[in-house]
């Protein structure tokens, strides 16, 4: 048992960290998101010299060969800044599940160009219509090269990647492939708009040509291992957000008076942060489990689908305790607190909200006592 | 970052479970039946508590030069997490909050003849801190000590004393300055009362779920030998003592054990149209639910005791610890009596009880742990001022 993070691993966050935060004046972010720019580049750039965008890659992809746990703590940086940047599409859904595939020249071709910076890339994982990503709709079928036919939505950064990792259904195995962006024949790529400003898309493919990586167990493990890693990461990026969103409000109420007092002295003002702090911890404890057992290739335990039911919880409740006790400041979109707010929606649903999560953690224990093994 | 047992803290859980359905014997859970004996101080009780000590499990994680095995803060609590899911009823006030703090400070005396017996399992130590005038404001308390010679003199009355009917001992915070220019925490001594002493009595208090105690202490004569720690400098031992308790408190072995018997309940009973009761959607929601926040709590006692280990506990995450835990042991004995339905309100000596009335019970005690050790306010208010640094109000 432990739960402390090594030196490495502190100092990856702490650079992260630092950088995003310094790029996050509100000024900048405001002229940013005026210019109709979909994500921060500029950020991501930073982040790709500063070799942090590829510290989780192994070495001889020129990263620093650092585990997961190290990612996480990325993630977690990103969500006290709430910057725009790809780093969770492209390197904790993509890059990290997609090294156990590096021996396919197509995966390795593309890893080299996300580990150089060169090219971004992005996984599809709900359809409109259905949210679980492990019963996709979409078919891919043999015709010489593979094809697909169906729908993927609210793929992030899907225009700026030159590809996207998306999972089928072929006959009656799971089908794991990459797709490009390309204006390729039978695929169309339509534009979302997401409530947190990223960049988003639909893809409509009907015949389009796509790569197979793997099919039936071997895509099984891949689409696993891709879920758990992007729960996690949503999970660590929440703790980040909740933090901030709590340590803004408490800096806040600590300086508003009101009276003649700060408000943060009032009790029913100091408990309903220290509620959140609370709400901080539990969050925090659970993601550090499930990213825990993800770094030992445990993937879709009990501990995932726990740390994302307070992950959607945290998210709502944090979000909405720190904008009351603002007051009309917390909604003011010339204060910093909504850019966190909009991420906390984003958070609390993406990959399934609480009640799905409990629904599967409900369908286990059930099983589990009724097998009479609790 | 590892968080998962070691195969050797795996293996000590598993032996302590297996020792312990051994000490949880039929005259055990009998003699427990005994509203005397609900929270322990029965022959039996004594018994087990002997063996116990005989056998070396007590103190498991105390220092070894203090008489313990030392095998960390960490295999203590499994140790104590695996006993109350065996439904023991732990004196853990005693084991794992006073004894450590004795062993820490006490004489060379008290060492001998106090804590030597603690690790025997030969005594039982209650708490004394509240009065009828002083609760959360602690300090106040008028519970005097005056020297007299190699003695003091103690007078006072004190509530709340759990155990303290069948207490050998009540570690007692009695004012021994008077000073009006001191600050009222800096002259409070901390006195181990032996219970046999003549002035020393107690009357009950029966709460909604246990029996509790007022106890007196009239001229009370007891010698130097059992102050604890310097004079006036009782307040850091109760700080001391009280951090270790809101721990103890919130152990989640208890409602680890009765959750495992509610889910195996509510997979073996079968709804009027013949289905397991655990596949009703609302039911098996809420046992998720349950377990969730349960997994929450363990995850956060097991860092507070590695954060032991190492030294350096932090001030707002126990008391999250606290208030988290004690909240939700509210909750999860409501929802787990919910399950039951109505039958879940049978008492233990009632025809058709479900689980020997168990919740019925503990639903009935729970309420007492979101204010004591240090009520849930102070506690918020602790996390406000040392983990969140907003100003403080004036008191």
């Amino acid at each position: 048992m432990d739960f402390s993070y090594t030196e490495e691993q502190r100092e990856l966050q702490q650079l992260a960290s630092q950088i995003l935060t310094d790029m996050a004046q509100p000024a900048r972010l405001k002229a940013l998101e005026a210019s109709g720019e979909p994500y921060d580049r500029e950020a991501w750039q930073q982040l790709v010299v500063s070799g942090i965008h590829n510290a989780a890659l192994p070495e001889e992809l020129g990263g620093s060969g650092m585990d997961f746990l190290a990612a996480t703590l990325v993630c977690e940086a990103i969500g006290q800044s709430a910057t725009r940047v790809p780093y969770i599409p492209c390197i904790i859904s993509t890059a990290l599940p997609l090294l156990a595939h590096r021996d396919d020249p197509v995966v390795a071709a593309l890893l080299a160009d996300i580990a150089s910076g060169k090219a971004l890339a992005t996984c599809a994982l709900i359809e409109p219509g259905n949210e679980d990503p492990f019963s996709p709709s979409m078919r891919a079928y043999r015709n010489e090269s593979w094809h697909l036919s169906g729908a993927k939505h609210c793929i992030p950064y899907a225009e700026q990647a030159s590809h996207i990792l998306l999972f089928a259904r072929a006959g009656n195995e799971l089908w794991a492939g990459l797709a490009s962006t390309g204006n390729a024949p039978g695929s169309l790529l339509l534009a979302q708009q997401a409530t947190t400003g990223e960049p988003q898309c639909r893809l409509n493919v009907e015949g389009g040509v796509a790569h197979c990586i793997a099919t039936g167990a071997a895509a099984e493990t891949l689409l696993q291992a891709v879920v758990a890693m992007t729960t996690v990461a949503y999970c660590s990026m929440a703790v980040g957000v909740a933090q901030r969103m709590t340590r803004i409000a408490a800096e806040y109420t600590s300086q508003r008076q009101q009276f003649g007092v700060p408000v943060a002295t009032f009790q029913a003002v100091a408990h309903r942060l220290a509620d959140c702090y609370i709400d901080t911890e539990c969050l925090r404890i659970n993601t550090q489990k499930a990213a825990s057992d993800v770094n030992d290739g445990l993937y879709g335990s009990d501990a995932m689908a726990m740390a994302k039911v307070w992950c959607g919880d945290v998210m709502h409740r944090v979000s909405q305790a720190t904008q009351h006790v603002h007051g009309g400041t917390g909604i003011d979109r010339d204060y910093h607190l909504f850019r966190f707010c909009l991420w906390a929606k984003f958070l609390e649903l993406a990959l399934g909200g609480s009640r799905v999560h409990l629904a599967q953690l409900a369908d286990r224990l059930e099983a589990r006592y009724l097998a009479g093994c609790g | 970052m590892k968080i998962a047992y070691t195969p050797e803290q795996q293996a000590l859980k598993e032996k302590v479970a297996a020792y312990m359905r051994e000490i949880v014997s039929a005259d055990l859970l009998a003699e427990k039946q005994d509203p005397r004996y609900f929270e322990g101080g029965g022959p039996v009780f004594r018994e087990k508590m002997l063996k116990m000590g005989r056998e070396g499990w007590l103190g498991l994680g105390w220092p070894k030069e203090l008489g313990g095995q030392g095998i960390g803060p960490l295999e203590q609590h499994i140790f104590t997490e695996e006993v109350m899911a065996a439904g023991f009823p732990y004196p853990f006030l005693t084991v794992d909050t006073i004894g450590p703090m004795l062993a820490q400070h006490g004489s060379p005396f008290i060492q001998e003849t106090v804590v030597k017996r603690i690790l025997k399992g030969e005594l039982i130590i209650a708490v004394g801190y509240s009065e009828p005038g002083a609760g959360t404001d602690l300090a106040s308390l008028k519970t005097r000590a005056e020297r007299d010679g190699d003695d003091w003199i103690i007078n006072g009355q004190k509530v709340w004393t759990s155990l303290g009917h069948f207490a050998d001992y009540v570690w007692l915070a009695a004012r021994t300055n008077h000073d009006p220019a001191i600050k009222k925490h800096k002259g409070i001594t901390i006195f181990l009362v032996p219970t046999s002493l003549p002035g020393f009595s107690c009357t009950p208090i029966h709460t909604l779920g246990m029996r509790t105690n007022a106890t007196y202490y009239q001229d009370i004569r007891v010698p130097d030998q059992y102050r604890i720690g310097e004079i006036d400098g009782g307040w850091k031992l109760i700080t001391g003592q009280l951090n270790r308790e809101r721990l103890s408190i919130v152990n989640p072995g208890m409602v680890i054990g009765l959750f495992g018997q509610v889910c195996e309940w509510c997979a073996s009973t079968r709804d009027r149209n013949g289905r397991p009761l655990i596949s009703t959607p609302w039911v098996k929601e809420s046992l998720a639910r349950t377990a969730t926040e349960l997994e929450t709590l363990k995850l956060l006692i097991w860092k507070q005791a590695w954060a032991m280990q190492n030294g350096n506990p932090d001030m707002a995450d126990s008391s999250a610890a606290k208030v988290y835990g004690s909240e939700f042991f509210v909750e999860a004995y409501r929802r787990m009596i919910e399950v039951m339905g109505q039958a879940g309100t049978l008492t233990r000596d009632s025809a058709g009880a479900l689980l020997q009335g168990k919740l019925e019970h503990r639903y009935r005690v729970a309420s007492v742990l979101t204010f004591g050790g240090g009520t849930n306010e102070i506690q918020r208010d602790i996390i406000a001022a040392a983990g969140l640094w907003l100003p403080r109000a004036a008191r």
